[in-house]
């Protein structure tokens, strides 16, 4: 296929008028809107200036994307991190005095021009088409426009998706106000409203009643001036809502010490709690299917209504100088609660990100309760610990399809190499007491068919431990098909929290590895 | 014509100028619009895919040629461990080559891919024209498009009012 330089090509064209077929005009309104979609919404709205055709297009745009930050110069950026620099050393803070109102002046210049345009973008005549608003401005602001904005955006545009971002203009060390709508309303009519999923950051809900249409809200960075009751109020103002993120938000601990969600008629499907400052209580979410927690304390009441109950993810970030007794004091106390609803639990993930963290031997008895669960991943498992451990959870399950581990490699070669010494005395002694001669003693598994295990590593006690528990897993298991084993990989989010993959890298295995590996379960497996 | 070669069906594509492009009916249905004329029946004879010549109609089936095993593997379980990101890598390049054409094609492409429902190809040909026209000032993009300033003085201006955000 003969391709020519479009340049040279422009030069060969008569010059009075070009062919149709060169000319993106030609293309279709909805074809055009699909490539101007793919714009960021400034340059988009810019191409109505291009002609006369493209005039009425920018109005159409199923997307708009309003972000203060969009109209400060790139020298602000140096100004606050010269600020944020300022305030946090001691030594500086004298600059800071100085330095505010330089980076207040941006701030207030670019939000003025904002309101401006957004002003004159509601004041056309012509009506707007737009299912997507996303809006960032600073939380200072007390311009009406915003607000009319929002509910021109939500009455009349049709919005489906409303995101608005109220940025804090504070240092990163200040407490940061938290915005609230004017008029504490963002719409005249709610019911009629097309409003699906609304997300606010660092911005107080409106009331919710009546928007029928609405089932997910994200609520993210409220600050510890938030009453409890704002959180449990959205929920029992929109019972119809299917999807609640809480993230990194705080509430008020001095009047109450847990957001109790005590629902009944709730619709809420999926709750995530993400933030170290966040603890909720669950005593009624009878639809709840799906539980996820970031570094929050979540519990079950102990007459908890959540029948539905059936994935849950429990994710930690531990430091080196975090209280390790406390995380697992909070993985025990949710084991114990969730005693009563675990009959429908089918899908767990415990998953560490910090390099310290170890579970207690007498977690061991909290896990003997999910007769339902099907598939487990247990990823970024600190190579620190006893990393056979996940064989509890094969026994605590019985009806496990597939088991997932995942051993971080993130730990730092000398601290792996400080702990080899005493890890190799210990695991002469430790194979020899668990050897599978035992293995008459251990229950069969019946429904184990898939194991997947990242990360054999050279230190010979990993090794040990991982080859332990594939042994364990291939003795036990009556139905076991597929074990896969790799050297490399990495747990990898794909979007949404139920939806995971094990990526693993490929490797070299010496034939003594493979030997070694091979030997341990004699029969389906063979090293990647 | 749908028939049987080596075990795998074909389906008969037709060109408005006359040529007929047999292909797999794999490779064809990576148009939602043929696959559903296929789900629906409508495809025992051979398909006239109106508005796209042989020449265009020819990469796009080049395109969707390339392009056909790796979405079938893609639907694959969490449970998959080998992550096929050479093979990914691979196909980024070859599209980069494929969309390395004249302006002309390319929005003829655009044209077809958005007949024929072909999301890859779609999000290729747009991004590219994106990508060519982002960051320049109107009067490069108004030539690129070949298009001319046909606003009366006072009607650019509230135009540029209406929409100042993006000039600011």
């Amino acid at each position: 296929m003969a391709r020519k330089d479009p340049s040279s090509r422009r030069r060969g064209l008569p010059l009075r008028r070009p062919r149709d077929e060169d000319r993106l005009n030609a293309l279709s309104d909805d074809l055009i809107l699909q490539i101007l979609g793919r714009l960021d919404t400034r340059s988009a709205l810019g191409a109505a200036a291009l002609c006369r055709r493209w005039a009425h297009l920018p109005r159409e745009l199923p997307a708009l994307d309003l972000k203060v930050t969009d109209a400060l110069p790139p020298h602000y950026r140096r100004w606050l991190d010269l600020l944020n620099e300022a305030v946090t050393s001691d030594e500086l803070r004298g600059c800071s005095r100085r330095l505010r109102p330089i980076v207040g002046r941006y701030e207030r210049r670019a939000m003025r021009a904002m309101v401006s345009s957004v002003r004159s973008l509601r004041a056309r005549r012509h009506r707007r088409a737009c299912s997507r608003l996303s809006l960032e401005f600073f939380a200072f602001s007390t311009s009406a426009a915003i607000n009319r904005l929002v509910v021109d955006a939500v009455d009349s545009w049709g919005v489906e998706d409303l995101e608005v971002v109220a940025k804090s203009t504070e240092p990163i060390t200040h407490l940061r106000p938290v915005y609230t709508f004017p008029r504490g309303r963002i719409s005249r009519k709610p019911g009629e409203s097309r409003l699906r999923s609304l997300k606010l950051v660092n911005c107080l809900p409106p009331p919710l009643e009546g928007f029928t249409a609405l089932t997910t809200l994200l609520l993210r960075d409220l600050p510890c001036s938030t009453p409890a009751a704002v959180y449990e109020g959205v929920v029992a103002a929109c019972p119809q809502l299917r999807v609640l993120h809480l993230v990194s938000c705080s509430f008020d601990k001095d009047t109450a010490s847990w957001v109790v969600f005590d629902a009944p008629m709730s619709e809420i499907r999926e709750l995530v709690a993400d933030g170290p400052l966040m603890t909720v209580k669950l005593r009624s979410l009878p639809k709840l299917e799906s539980l996820t927690a970031v570094d929050a304390r979540v519990l079950l009441c102990s007459d908890a209504d959540v029948p539905c109950l059936a994935h849950v993810s429990l994710v930690f970030s531990i430091g080196p100088l975090d209280n390790h007794s406390i995380v697992n004091h909070l993985i025990a106390l949710f084991m114990l609660s969730l005693k009563d609803a675990a009959i429908s639990l089918r899908n767990l993930i415990l998953r560490f990100t910090g390099p310290e963290m170890w579970i207690l031997p007498n977690l061991k008895n909290q896990f003997s309760l999910m007769p339902n669960m099907k598939k487990l991943l247990v990823a970024d498992v600190p190579s620190s610990w006893d990393v056979s451990w996940p064989r509890i959870l094969i026994q605590a399950a019985p009806l496990l399809e597939s088991l997932h581990v995942h051993v971080s490699q993130s730990q730092s070669q000398s601290q792996c190499q400080h702990e080899e010494e005493p890890g190799r005395q210990n695991i002469s002694s430790y194979l020899q007491m668990q050897q599978p001669s035992s293995s008459s003693s251990w229950q069969r598994h019946r429904h184990l068919k898939e194991l997947v295990v990242v990360g054999f590593q050279n230190t010979s006690r990993i090794h040990h431990q991982l080859m332990y528990l594939v042994r364990f897993a291939v003795d036990t298991s009556t139905a076991l098909r597929r074990v896969a084993v790799f050297k490399h990989g990495h747990v990898e989010d794909k979007g949404g929290p139920w939806d995971w993959e094990m990526v693993s890298k490929q490797s070299t295995w010496s034939n003594e590895e493979k030997l070694a590996v091979l030997d341990c379960c004699s029969t389906s497996d063979t090293p990647n | 014509m749908a028939t049987r070669e080596a075990g795998k069906k074909m389906i008969m594509l037709k060109s408005p100028d006359g040529m007929e492009f047999e292909v797999e009916e794999a490779v064809a249905m990576e148009s939602q619009t043929i696959r559903k004329m296929i789900e629906d029946d409508c495809a025992d004879t051979a398909i006239l895919i109106p508005n796209i010549n042989s020449k265009i109609l020819s990469r796009v089936i080049e395109y969707c040629n390339k392009h056909v095993p790796t979405t079938g593997a893609t639907g694959a379980a969490a449970s998959d461990t080998v992550a096929p990101a050479a093979l990914a890598e691979d196909l980024k390049i070859w599209d980069a080559e494929f969309i390395k054409v004249n302006r002309a094609t390319r929005f003829n492409l655009i044209q077809a891919a958005s007949y024929l429902n072909i999301k890859g190809l779609l999000d290729l040909t747009s991004q590219t024209t994106i990508d060519t026209i982002s960051d320049n000032s109107l009067e490069e993009i108004r030539s690129f498009l070949s298009t001319k300033n046909d606003y009366l003085p006072e009607e650019e201006q509230t135009i540029r009012r209406e929409n100042q955000w993006a000039f600011q």
